[in-house]
């Protein structure tokens, strides 16, 4: 698998339904609710930061993946 | 609803189709900050800078307060007081954010025995210190030198003693001589302030409220114990005895066994007047 390959499955895990993507569902007009409790707000704040910090330490462990060859020749290469 | 209005409404609705534009848009409502602050670009010298430092801590540390942050801006409330507030209530002594890119504030209750201003900032000290012979002596405070050894021991028997009220003396002398184990109640400001503060991470900030919180329970019994020495002249009187009893079988052959020293319980008889049942005081005959 490739690095386009990689990025194609990740792009195709379905959605995770967050807290904060279901208040905006509340949003009446303009850009962002506005009339959302207090604690549903801190719930979703500490969810979204949660799961943002999440896929950083994710994304970074992918950048460091080490490229393992499967096509060699040489039987005696993994060890 | 204006061409504008109708604008908004097309773009919120085509974003939120696409499940990426979504979560960007929930990000960009609930987690402005999300981008990794680089500490290297703040400049510790200018207060005003110290608002992203402070904001991006918050994320990390204490979300709900983050989000409370991040409300009050949006409103032009007082962020600073928010905030304050909200690290006061997990018993955190931060007065002013601009204190906290720094590391976590502790309070600092410890005392100086040589600083003459001691005894003008804890008056409630006096009594106890001039048991000890640690007085002020022509501007200058005297402290003998076996005074914090002599602390030392007598709050072991102290501790030893069944008693509360003297296990709160045992408090009071610990707090004063700078053996109470913690920082807090151990070191003065100016001590403090030439530590390495403790990090925002979580294991540090529960670290922290763990001392913060011992540091209360010990202050407060230290100034239990002291009021109890106050008020109880017996036990002031007991505590001098064995205080001159360690002075002077130490200079011959070495502490004696102070586990049987005797510590005098609560006792009416010994309170001061002022304390005293209004029956009990004896009453000038001309009082009437």
């Amino acid at each position: 698998m490739d690095a386009d390959g990689l990025k194609a499955v990740l792009c195709g895990l379905p959605p995770l339904d967050l807290k904060g993507a279901a208040l905006l569902d509340e949003r009446e007009t303009g850009l962002f609710p506005t009339a959302v409790p207090r604690d549903s707000l801190r719930g979703a704040v500490a969810e979204i930061v949660a799961y943002t910090s999440g896929c950083q330490m994710a994304a970074r462990r992918v950048t460091r993946l080490a490229p393992i060859p499967l096509t060699v020749g040489v039987p005696s290469f993994a060890l | 609803m204006t061409d504008f209005d109708a604008y908004i409404e097309t773009l919120v609705h085509h974003i939120d189709a696409d499940p990426v534009l979504r979560l960007a848009h929930a990000v960009a409502w609930l987690d402005p900050l999300w981008k990794a602050f680089d500490e290297d670009e703040w400049d510790g010298g200018n207060p005003d800078d110290a608002l992203p430092h402070v904001l991006h801590t918050l994320r990390r540390a204490f979300p709900q307060v983050y989000s409370d942050a991040l409300v009050a801006l949006g409103r032009g409330e007082d962020v600073d007081a928010l905030i304050c507030r909200a690290m006061q209530a997990r018993g955190i002594p931060l007065d002013d954010i601009e204190f906290m890119p720094f590391g976590i504030p502790m309070p600092a209750y410890g005392v100086d025995l040589h600083d003459l201003d001691t005894l003008t900032a804890h008056p409630e000290l006096r009594e106890l210190l001039s048991a000890f012979d640690v007085i002020a002596v022509e501007g200058v405070m005297q402290v003998p030198d076996d005074a914090h050894r002599i602390a030392y021991r007598l709050a072991e028997a102290m501790d030893e003693a069944d008693d509360p009220m003297w296990e709160s003396v045992a408090t009071a002398l610990s707090w004063a001589f700078g053996f109470s184990g913690n920082s807090s109640v151990a070191h003065n400001h100016e001590e403090m302030c030439s530590f390495q503060p403790l990090s925002w991470d979580p294991d540090d900030v529960a670290f922290a409220v763990e001392i913060i919180e011992e540091a209360e329970e010990l202050m407060q019994m230290a100034q239990t114990g002291l009021a109890y020495l106050h008020d109880n002249p017996t036990a002031l009187d007991a505590l001098r005895t064995h205080i001159h009893t360690l002075r002077r079988n130490n200079l011959k052959e070495g502490d004696p066994d102070v586990r049987q020293f005797e510590w005098p319980r609560p006792d009416r008889g010994g309170e001061r007047d002022a304390d005293r049942e209004p029956e009990l005081l004896q009453l000038r005959p001309d009082a009437a």
